[in-house]
């Protein structure tokens, strides 16, 4: 018999480890009521959520969806995890903030003279949600669901999606959920189209799906809008029975929706990448060559000059005003100091005992390039060889990439940037 | 069908470059939070400009001016891959916009990413060449390129009257015009650059990046109003945009602003609250300010007329005190005391962030006359010369 419901997902705070572990009164629920589950569906949740609303006092059934919640809570932990564990992410770190039931029947709250107090976990407490009290993340998942709706796996990567604890431990890494519903009202027809084709619909379907997209993009707007009038946010906006009933097919869940989304993610990942990535090596490469072979030497040789006076001028500032922190954290200094010898992220990260978030917060190399590259480029600008690029774009844009790829390209026998070594030259001021 | 779940993913980064808003995003407030985060980058950079129109800044169809260049902000969702355009809602009177930028704003996360920019000509390519004014086009939002760094390439580096703007017969303007020219100040124009050389046991003044600008001179006459024909060159205070009624207007942070004309002027008449508090011919050179400090709520108004040109040319800038810091000039000279050095590095702190302050400094009564100085002063006004 599949465990779902019957086995919780723990943090174990001692031992730094999640722990699955059987819940035997919720097993002997189901064993008592005959209910065999193989594999949790839709129809699972919603027998055992409604045996839950029928018998409001009992613990049990609400322990079994709570089993439930917390392997889809773990699982999600799990993905974050094994796709940013190299941004620094830990399991056990995530886990702690998403995983936080125990599998006892009581929820312990302090009250406001200090004192513990007991509530037992049941539906009826769950209707009658306590005022000014948060409750935690697995039974707002419980609390909110509906059915009708979703299944309860999809409508915990909803709640967990909209948990402030967990936004803010992952835009620590510069991560973000993907907002499902923004990001079907933000996609353009053409591209639905193209992920529902490749997604393998066929085209009865296709057209009603599209039409479906077009509405929900043009009513969504107007929906979000009444929302922040509600509850002045604009997060947590989900389709509601009424918007869905309003929709071009009119809409009994969000499955239809659900199913454009997933061809959409399976097809296309929103391209959010740094600009910085646009690097077109053949263009560097192209640099190079034309440096070498036909660029007038003074033209290369004031250029130079300039890379090297504002490089030395811009890195002094940023070392001087980080200077002033140094007394309180000596990691900045080493980190600057790894960072001159040639070291990446991760390994400073590794050396400084950081995440390497945090040294990319403290070391912005592209954002340095950037400014060095502007400071350079106002500096020649005015030279009769450079004239051009105040009048002509493209040769700004040409001229600016020279002076990024000598700035921040590891040069092949010290395996060190320009920048670096810079930095190092300053360093040892 | 088929399966591709395991490719699909509900996660992703945040772009490096993403600006980050300190309050969250209300529904509606697009403009406004494009406007707040080009804000944040221009401080962060560490740049002295303004954002204008003064009026009207927060319509969404006007364009804004940073450092004398004409901007069409276009906004759409984080996710978009396509941004709809209508022709009817781009401003081509007055100012027609040089460079289209594009924001995609993200109200889940309150932040803003600057995707790309596309110079007026780039754009033109791009439009449909039928296409009725009301009628939308769509544009890859990959096809703006570079963020916002090459934005603030663009408008730190490229010299806004060589960069052709757009017109609504969707051909190209090379801003000819003398009007729309004229209502440009062509900043960027190094009148010189003055490097002091010193010992390097104490400081120097480093001015290198002090530059003059050229600001239009436009006609009062009736008949030729707007009408422009020569700029004078102007080293401080420092313009951040020209309104639509062809007003500089100056951010200024210390209440005794230098007033440094590098051409050769007739006249300047300083208006305070309406009223003459000030007036002087044949200036040439830097003139501290002359009359009581700048207190906040003051109007002031700078009215100068130039020596060589036509009767009823002139070019009006007005003082704005900041909101932000706004400094007596006498209690800072009156802090530095006679030491030179501390001067120096006051003049140096200074010199990148807020130019008028540190000239205002440089040429205080209370600076030390010391040879370093007084060199200092010599050089950057032979350098700063009007050629």
């Amino acid at each position: 018999m599949d465990k779902t419901y019957s086995r919780i997902y723990s943090v174990d705070l001692e031992k730094k480890e999640i722990y699955p572990h059987e819940i035997k009164s919720a097993d002997n629920y189901l064993k008592s009521l005959n209910i065999n589950i193989e594999k949790p569906t839709r129809n699972s949740d919603k027998e055992i959520y409604k045996l839950s609303a029928s018998d409001k006092l009992n613990c049990d059934p609400i322990l079994c969806l709570r089993c439930r919640v917390s392997m889809a809570i773990y699982f999600e932990c799990k993905e974050i995890y094994v796709k940013y564990k190299k941004k620094g992410v830990d399991l056990f770190d995530l886990s702690r903030i998403a995983l936080v039931d125990d599998g006892r029947k009581n929820l312990r709250i302090i009250n406001g003279s200090g004192k513990i107090k007991k509530y037992l976990i049941n539906f009826s407490f769950l209707e009658n949600k306590l005022q000014n009290i948060k409750i935690p993340l697995f039974l707002e998942i419980i609390r909110t669901f509906d059915f009708e709706r979703s299944n309860l796996s999809t409508w915990t990567k909803r709640i967990v999606k909209g948990d402030m604890n967990i936004r803010n431990y992952m835009q620590e890494f510069d991560i973000k959920f993907i907002g499902t519903w923004a990001r079907l009202a933000d996609t353009s027809t053409k591209r639905i189209k193209n992920s529902l084709i490749n997604y393998g619909i066929n085209k009865s379907l296709l057209d009603e799906l599209i039409c479906l997209h077009q509405s929900y993009k043009s009513l969504y707007r107007e929906s979000k809008k009444n929302h922040f009038a509600k509850y002045k946010t604009q997060l947590g906006w989900e389709p509601s029975q009424e918007f869905l009933k309003s929709l071009d097919p009119p809409q009994e869940n969000q499955e239809n929706l659900e199913l454009i989304e997933k061809a959409l993610s399976s097809l296309y990942q929103p391209k959010l990448e740094s600009i910085y990535s646009e690097k077109d090596d053949s263009k560097i490469q192209e640099i190079e060559f034309f440096q070498s072979a036909n660029e007038n030497e003074s033209k290369i040789r004031s250029l130079m000059e300039s890379i090297k006076k504002s490089s030395a001028e811009v890195i002094r500032e940023i070392l001087k005003a980080d200077k002033k922190k140094w007394n309180k954290d000596k990691e900045r200094k080493k980190c600057w100091i790894l960072y001159s010898k040639g070291m990446s992220q991760r390994e400073i990260a590794e050396k400084c005992n950081h995440k390497q978030g945090w040294v990319s917060k403290l070391i912005r190399e592209n954002f340095i390039g950037e400014l060095i590259a502007n400071e350079v480029l106002i500096a020649i600008k005015n030279k009769k060889e450079f004239i051009n690029i105040t009048k002509l774009p493209d040769k700004l844009d040409y001229t600016k990439t020279l002076i990024k790829n000598q700035l921040l390209s590891l040069e092949q026998i010290t395996n060190r940037s320009f920048l670096m070594q810079i930095v190092e030259e300053e360093l040892n001021k | 069908m088929i399966d591709n779940n395991k490719n699909s993913s509900d996660y992703s980064l945040i772009p490096e470059e993403a600006i980050l808003l300190d309050k969250p995003i209300k529904f509606g407030e697009e403009r406004k939070v494009v406007l707040d985060a080009l804000r944040i980058s221009i401080k962060e950079r560490k740049l002295n400009y303004g954002i204008g129109p003064i009026t009207d800044l927060g319509n969404p169809l006007k364009n804004i001016r940073i450092n004398n260049f004409s901007i069409k902000i276009i906004t759409t969702g984080i996710y978009a891959d396509e941004v709809e355009i209508k022709p009817n809602e781009i401003e081509y009177k007055h100012f027609p916009p040089q460079l289209i930028l594009l924001a995609q704003i993200d109200d889940e996360y309150d932040y803003v990413f600057f995707k790309g920019v596309l110079t007026a000509e780039e754009f033109s390519k791009l439009v449909p060449q039928k296409i009725n004014k009301d009628d939308y086009f769509s544009l890859e939002v990959d096809l703006f390129k570079g963020g916002i760094n090459r934005f603030f390439t663009f408008i730190q580096v490229l010299n806004p009257e060589f960069i052709k703007s757009l017109r609504e017969d969707k051909k190209l303007s090379p801003l000819i015009n003398l009007r729309k020219r004229a209502a440009y100040i062509t900043a960027g124009i190094t009148a010189g650059l003055a490097i002091l050389l010193g010992s390097n046991l104490s400081p120097t003044p480093k001015l290198a990046s002090i530059q003059s600008q050229q600001v239009a001179m436009f006609s009062t006459l009736r008949g030729n109003q707007g009408e422009a024909v020569k700029n004078i060159c102007l080293v401080t205070p420092e313009i951040s945009y020209t309104s639509d009624e062809l007003i500089n207007f100056s951010e200024i942070k210390v209440n005794k602003p230098l007033i440094y004309i590098s051409s050769p002027s007739q006249k300047l008449l300083i208006i305070k609250n309406g009223s003459i508090v000030w007036e002087s011919s044949e200036i040439l050179g830097p003139i501290r300010w002359p009359v009581k400090g700048i207190q906040k709520g003051d109007d002031v108004l700078l009215r100068i007329k130039p020596s060589d040109t036509p009767i009823g040319m002139e070019t009006k800038i007005r003082l704005l005190p900041s909101d932000e810091s706004f400094l007596d000039l006498d209690l800072i000279a009156n802090g530095l005391k006679d030491n030179q050095n501390k001067w120096i590095r006051e003049i140096n702190k200074n010199v990148k962030t807020d130019k008028v302050l540190a000239l205002s400094l440089l040429f205080s009564e209370f600076a030390p006359k010391t040879n370093k100085i007084l060199n200092a002063k010599e050089q950057l006004i032979e350098n700063t010369k009007c050629k």
